[in-house]
């Protein structure tokens, strides 16, 4: 189910758009693309859940 | 199937749930509930804060305060995790959300992929807390006739639609078998 899922997430994600962004929040949406952890994602981006939440949806990646 | 009247809230359940426009079935399933502290503060968006606001103004929903005891607690929960190839990683926050229900008898609301599979695998490990992600609660409040939907399955779409997020369709198989929705 996991490999499912980060398939999804793969699948989903706007790719232009995360390739646009700053470094750090690129590098946030592909862990979070490769693992699913949103805690984690969100640290290394810098922001809260919350917020790095927002950029997922705009990022197109399926939760 | 016992289920506590408490429910402990993560980050990640919150701000998906706060998206729903029937957000508040939460309080037809439960009586009470707790946010700690450290999840407070990774919420921060409108739509999320004002779910929490109009909770707590209604008195259904407080903050659990955090504790070096507590979150030395979680750090096990979150170690034990690391050391088992069987879980996938779980965040201090959701060990800390774990370990406030164990103490208070709650039930563990989160997204959170490696609770759900530390709960699934040794549930005793983990009594008196339970861990549901929202499609068992969802699934749950279906069950019991607790909110209207043509089926289960177009309540989980409802859901998916409204706050984004996509369950695999093998997992909802298996939550409506797990609450007798077969």
């Amino acid at each position: 189910m996991d490999e499912e899922l980060r398939e999804l997430r793969r699948r989903s994600a706007d790719w232009e758009y995360i390739r646009g962004l700053p470094p750090k929040l690129r590098e946030a949406l592909e862990l979070y693309i490769e693992t699913g952890d949103m805690w984690l994602a969100a640290k290394l981006a810098g922001v809260t859940v919350d917020e790095f939440n927002e950029v997922r949806i705009r990022a197109g990646i399926l939760w | 199937m016992r289920v506590p009247s408490v429910c402990v809230m993560d980050a990640c359940f919150i701000i998906d749930w706060a998206r729903w426009r029937r957000r508040d079935l939460l309080w037809r399933v439960f009586s009470a509930g707790f946010v700690p502290e450290p999840v407070l503060r990774e919420v921060v968006t409108p739509t999320p804060l004002r779910a929490l606001r109009e909770w707590m103004a209604a008195g259904l929903l407080t903050v659990y305060p955090s504790s070096r005891e507590l979150e030395g607690e979680a750090m096990g929960l979150v170690l034990e995790a690391m050391r088992d190839p069987r879980i996938p990683r779980i965040d201090p926050p959701e060990a800390l959300c774990v370990a406030v229900a164990k103490r208070v008898g709650a039930v563990v609301l989160t997204e959170n992929r490696g609770v759900l599979r530390a709960y699934q695998l040794a549930p005793e490990r983990l009594a008196p807390a339970m861990v549901w992600n929202s499609l068992r609660l969802l699934a749950y409040a279906y069950a019991r006739g607790l909110v209207e939907a043509e089926s289960f399955l177009e309540l989980v779409v409802e859901y998916e639609g409204e706050v984004k997020h996509a369950f695999s369709r093998r997992e909802v198989k298996a939550v409506a078998r797990e609450f007798g929705l077969e």
